[in-house]
């Protein structure tokens, strides 16, 4: 059995995606690096309402902290906030290396093409090109563009037997792949002008909006936890987009209610994903990396894992866990889905126990941003220090869940490497 | 050397971690009592009601474009009241936005006194369901055009004041005596008069008349939106009248008309700490 499993598991890492896209997320870790570590300057220090900002009140003593964070913020922007893009030219590279063409007019074209689907201003001023498409969010659209991208090259460029090709003879050559991506990048592109000329987008979003808030339910807090973890694994890899926002309403009856009432009977939303998801589910970003992050420095023996651990340590304390779930890979890695998946429902599921046999509070008090994952139930409890002992107890059962997976994953890399 | 680096590199991260864990559970117990010692709910919501024909839709621009102006993020919530009594909620409002929109809609949104009356009960049912779900004990209101007819019907006959304030109303181009000029009185008005009493003592009200020539906007006659001073003056704790001319004071056009804007800003809006 273990055999056959660790069989269909290399069949797996050796498809041509599988192995372009881990070699574009390794790529592409230092620059995810920089990016985790200005959000991290920016939002959760240079910021007077982060937890940071509050409790040092920045705002007295450094009040032009603005600036900081503006700056900071742009190099967030044209580093995780453009990584598609990047995924997109870099993936396009290792296909054509892949299937032995060089690399040049894919990877130029495979940007011209990423772009050229995804332009569009923004809604009512047109001079704001929307960046959303060219995000972390969407990396792995991406990659898949710039994989398809880099096939085309591979099959249509007129293959010359010398390697002392010029320029421009291999320009004449590419001329083929060339015309095809573009014409297929426009046809893309008139598509998905036509799916935001009619609203679509934000008519979804608004339907799904309205379906979420009004079932909150135990349930509903680990469907959306299941929905992120496979969201993330997938490669739609942005951190706090689609979770927080929908249950917000739930967060805030709740918190009125127990300011009004001065209790905590008859909460009205007593299991939102609110509080559930955003307090326990989130120990160092999503999927509980911080525990990977020690289970990595605990046991694992490839040098290259402890350094990207190593780097991506002080992101991860602050729920910014890209550079990790890009530097392993965590993304489209099998064997670390069940744990990546896992962890966040247990600590759910230990934390309400929590609360319901009266270990601490129900967390009804907003947390500020920039509080690491760790530290969320105590703020939102109202400094419970019961419940930071709750969320280590809990972090360690996540780093023993992870473990395991991590013994077999480089199991598999050594037994690759010896053959 | 390698051992230590790994070592090292767990501890600092616990360090790290305890170096927020203690003052973030200080302030997070400050915060707590300085929430609790608050007597009024923090969130007190500004609710809004369009006119006949129109829908949730109606404040869009106006509520983006304010949200340009002062970079305060406010929420919008939209609710639809169907004729059979159910609502539909849709948007969010954020966890720290304590003044969010909230747009009332009906299913029924036609002109004339029997629909006003009715979208009244129909807007009572919807605040209540709002007070419920949001636990707030005060408000302020903007009615464009109907809107501001369905707050005075709602303020005289389903407005009790006892468990949830009303701080400050605007209506907009609301014509407190339909289409007639101020010597033909309609039966709405009629109404309003006689029940004036029971309008709340403390409401601050503001009633903003657009004008095109020097008679109406478009569709409203001045003088019929100037009636409200029969209603709301002398009853209420202030009441102003204010009349917008220019760019954008036609009926419709109200709500995204630069001064009503600011007025909104400066009236309705409280300056967020």
């Amino acid at each position: 059995m273990n055999a056959k499993f660790l069989r269909v598991i290399t069949k797996y890492q050796n498809f041509s995606f599988i192995r372009v896209a881990n070699k574009t997320m390794i790529t592409l870790f230092p620059v995810i690096l920089i990016g985790a570590f200005s959000w991290t300057l920016s939002f959760c220090f240079a910021n007077p309402v982060s937890l940071f900002g509050r409790i040092v009140s920045l705002n007295s003593w450094f009040p032009q902290a603005w600036f900081l964070r503006a700056i900071l913020g742009d190099l967030f922007t044209v580093t995780s906030g453009t990584l598609a893009l990047y995924g997109a030219l870099i993936s396009a590279r290792e296909t054509a290396i892949l299937y032995k063409i060089k690399p040049l007019f894919a990877e130029l074209f495979s940007v011209i093409s990423y772009l050229l689907i995804f332009h569009h201003s923004l809604r009512g001023n047109q001079n704001a090109i929307e960046m959303r498409y060219y995000s972390a969010y969407w990396l792995i659209m991406g990659i898949v563009i710039g994989y398809v991208v880099g096939l085309i090259f591979a099959k249509f460029t007129v293959s010359k037997k010398d390697n002392d090709e010029e320029l421009v003879d291999l320009a004449r050559n590419s001329s083929r792949p060339i015309v095809i991506s573009v014409v297929l990048a426009l046809l893309l592109h008139i598509l998905f002008a036509l799916v935001r000329t009619y609203n679509l987008d934000q008519i979804a979003f608004q339907n799904i909006t309205s379906f979420f808030s009004g079932h909150s339910s135990y349930w509903m807090s680990i469907l959306v936890s299941i929905i992120s973890t496979l969201l993330v694994w997938l490669g739609f890899a942005g951190t706090l987009e689609f979770n927080s926002s929908v249950f917000n309403n739930e967060a805030a009856a709740n918190l009125n209610h127990y300011l009004l009432n001065k209790s905590y009977q008859k909460m009205p939303y007593p299991f939102t994903p609110a509080s559930f998801f955003d307090a326990f589910a989130q120990i160092g970003g999503i999927g509980c990396t911080l525990a990977l992050l020690i289970a990595i420095l605990i046991i694992s023996k490839k040098k290259r894992d402890k350094n990207i651990a190593i780097w991506s340590a002080v992101p991860v304390i602050f729920n910014a866990n890209l550079p990790l779930a890009l530097g392993i890979p965590v993304i489209l890695n099998p064997l670390l889905l069940i744990p990546f998946v896992v962890t966040p429902i247990v600590n759910m599921l230990l934390g309400s126990l929590a609360i319901a046999i009266g270990m601490f509070p129900p967390l009804v008090f907003p947390t500020p941003v920039g509080t690491p994952g760790i530290l969320r139930p105590l703020i939102a409890s109202g400094g419970n220090w019961v419940s930071l002992l709750v969320m280590l107890l809990l972090l360690v059962i996540d780093v023993l869940i992870y473990m395991p997976f991590i013994k077999k994953m480089e199991q598999l890399e050594i037994q690759e490497g010896e053959k | 050397m390698k051992k230590y680096n790994r070592l090292f590199c767990i501890v600092a991260i616990f360090i790290i971690i305890f170096c927020f864990a203690f003052p973030g559970a200080i302030w997070a117990q400050k915060n707590a009592k300085r929430l609790q010692d608050q007597k009024n709910s923090p969130l007190a919501p500004i609710i809004m009601i369009p006119g006949s024909s129109a829908t949730v839709n109606r404040f869009d621009r106006l509520v983006d474009r304010i949200n340009r102006d002062d970079h305060q993020n406010h929420s919008l919530l939209k609710v639809k009241v169907f004729n059979d009594g159910h609502m539909t909620f849709a948007g969010s409002i954020r966890p720290n936005d304590n003044q969010p929109f909230i747009v009332v809609g009906f299913e029924n949104n036609h002109d004339g006194y029997s629909n006003i009356k009715k979208q009244g009960r129909m807007f009572n049912q919807a605040f209540k369901a709002l007070v419920r779900r949001y636990n707030f004990n005060h408000f302020s209101g903007i009615g464009h055009s109907n809107g501001g007819l369905i707050y005075t019907e709602f303020l005289e006959n389903y407005y009790s004041g006892r468990n949830v304030r009303i701080n400050r109303l605007m209506t907009i181009g609301s014509p407190y005596n339909f289409a007639e000029t101020a010597n033909r009185e309609t039966q709405m008005l009629h109404d309003f008069r006689a029940n004036r009493n029971r309008l709340p003592k403390n409401l601050i009200m503001y009633s903003v008349a657009g004008t095109e020539n020097y008679v109406e906007d478009g569709l409203v006659p001045v003088s019929s939106v100037e009636a409200g001073k029969y209603i709301y003056q002398g009853v209420v704790k202030h009441y102003t009248q204010i009349t917008v001319t220019g760019r954008l004071a036609q009926h419709s056009a109200l709500p995204q008309n630069s001064e009503v804007l600011d007025l909104i800003q400066r009236y309705i809006l409280r300056p967020e700490r």
